[in-house]
Formats: structure tokens, C-alpha cells, sequence
């Protein structure tokens, strides 16, 4: 995969939480950010001209933040909005980046997010190929990863 | 006259954020149901009038463009204004759903662009109330 690739990762995550969860994105991260411990993790599956998986980790205590911020309340989120909302985050990620692999004419199936609040499981169907980004969010960092089946 | 409202996305969070956002547009609001997805959707306009929809393409049960396919073949509501709000990047799947009659407004989204599509398909604006286009009788009979 390419550098572009990895840019275009970058610029989508950064335009989706700032967009859709109105938190200010670092394209790099501190020291401290890069310290944070993963707090959640999403995943989307999509088929097409390419198959894979957009993965999103979460380091840093903003998730709930996250959740009131799309949701335009304070307060303390159920865990099923929080998931909710990073889900969301993670597929629409996913939807802005998949041009980058097969050009805007190419159709893709996205599968429904698999948000959790632990780490990632490993992705037995990964073949390494892979392109990854990091930026800054808060007092952490969110981790994306794109992966290329087959 | 308020418009009664249907959005359709999977995530709770996104229809509550679709709310907020008309709600700020300036459309005067009726009732506003919800659907997790295409089915469901059908099931709510089978028992309501409902004057604009916002549907997401990827959902389960039933998708967006299937939902839009049902709402087009059925005469009962076929001229429903629907706008479609997604994450989809597909100029394809984009031009399918604008054949439809839909208009389309990417994820993420800013509350103006949204608000821009709302005004233009209802004609309803944060300033004048009922614009022209509807009164002189537009696409859509409300």
C-alpha cells in the first residue's frame, strides 16, 4: 500500500471526528497522546473490488466525550451509546476511504460496525497487507488501520 | 403546516444527530419517527403520513437502496421526499440514488449542508418559513 494511502487515512479520520464529533484532531501525536492506554476498538467489514476491514482503536478517556459530543447532551453515555458512537465513527471512516483503493465508480458492501471497549482481537483473514495512521485526539490518540484480505 | 419526518440509519446516535440538525434548519416539525432499517421504515410509512424521509444506504435487514426501490414501486407514498444521508463514496451507487429522486448528503456531515438539502427539497427556510418553490406547487405535494 501507499503513502497516499496512508494520508487519505489520516484526512478521513481527522475529518470525521472533528465533523462528526466535533473534537479537534492532531495529524501527529504527542508524547503523552502516545502514552494513553486503548480504552475501545471498531471494527467494519467491506467486500468488493477489494475486501477487508477498516479497524479503528481508542487510546485516551474521551469516548464519552465522543458519544455526548455527537449526541449534543452532557452527562454519562450508556456503554450502548458509546459503542454506538464509535461504530459510527469507524464506518464512516471506512465510507471515505474506500475510494482511495479502486477509484469513485467502485461499489462497495460495508458490514455493520463491531465496536467494543477492548482492544482488537487478532484478524486471523489479514494477508499484512496493511496501511495504518494515528492522530491526535484529547489527552490520547486514535489508531486506524485498513487491511486487505485475500 | 409542519412536516412529519422519518429518519432511517442503524445507529441511534447518528438519527439523534440528524434530529438535532433539522431541528435546527428551521423546518417546522410535525411528528419525527425513527427506523433501525429498511423494514422498519416501511412499516412506519405503511401507518403514517410522512412528508420527508433521511435514510442511510448500509444498514441491515433491509439497505437504503432497497428501502428507496419499495417507497418508488408503492402509490401510496412514491413521491415521498427522501434525502439520503451516508457515508457511501460510490459515484455509481450516488447516481443510482439520485435517479431514484433522492438528493444526497455525505457523512460526515455539517449541520449547513444538510440544512442546504432540507431547504431545497421542502423549500422551507430558516428566514421566509414556505418558500416559493413549494407554493407554486414543486415536486413534492405536501
Amino acid at each position: 500500500m501507499t503513502a497516499d494511502l496512508t494520508l487519505q487515512l489520516k484526512r478521513a479520520a481527522i475529518s470525521t471526528f472533528e465533523q462528526l464529533g466535533f473534537m479537534l484532531a492532531d495529524e501527529e501525536v504527542s508524547e503523552e497522546q502516545a502514552e494513553a492506554s486503548i480504552t475501545g476498538s471498531s471494527r467494519v467489514r467491506f467486500r468488493g473490488p477489494h475486501s477487508g476491514a477498516l479497524e479503528v482503536e481508542i487510546a485516551g478517556d474521551f469516548l464519552k466525550e465522543l458519544a455526548n459530543n455527537m449526541l449534543g447532551v452532557d452527562g454519562d453515555p450508556p456503554r450502548e451509546v458509546i459503542l454506538d458512537a464509535l461504530g459510527e465513527v469507524t464506518n464512516v471512516i471506512c465510507g471515505n476511504v474506500l475510494p482511495s483503493l479502486s477509484g469513485p465508480n467502485a461499489v462497495f458492501d460495508l458490514s455493520a460496525p463491531e465496536p467494543s471497549m477492548d482492544p482488537l482481537p487478532p484478524n486471523a483473514n489479514s494477508s499484512g497487507n496493511v496501511a495504518r495512521a494515528s492522530v491526535g485526539l484529547d489527552g490520547g490518540r486514535a489508531e486506524i488501520t485498513l487491511r486487505l484480505y485475500g | 403546516m409542519a412536516f412529519n419526518v422519518l429518519v432511517v440509519d442503524d445507529s441511534s446516535v447518528m438519527r439523534t444527530m440528524v434530529i438535532r440538525t433539522l431541528k435546527m434548519s428551521g423546518l417546522p416539525l410535525g411528528q419525527i419517527h425513527q427506523a433501525g432499517n429498511g423494514v422498519q421504515a416501511l412499516e412506519v410509512l405503511g401507518e403514517n403520513w410522512v412528508d420527508l424521509a433521511l435514510v442511510d444506504i448500509n444498514m441491515p435487514v433491509m439497505n437504503g437502496e432497497e428501502l428507496i426501490d419499495r417507497v418508488r414501486d408503492n402509490p401510496e407514498y412514491r413521491d415521498l421526499a427522501i434525502i439520503v444521508v451516508s457515508t457511501e463514496s460510490s459515484e455509481t451507487r450516488i447516481e443510482k440514488v439520485r435517479r431514484q429522486g433522492a438528493r444526497f448528503v455525505h457523512k460526515p456531515f455539517t449541520p449547513e449542508k444538510l440544512r442546504e438539502q432540507v431547504v431545497a427539497v421542502t423549500g422551507v427556510s430558516n428566514d421566509s418559513g414556505f418558500d416559493v418553490a413549494v407554493e407554486a406547487g414543486g415536486d413534492f405535494d405536501f
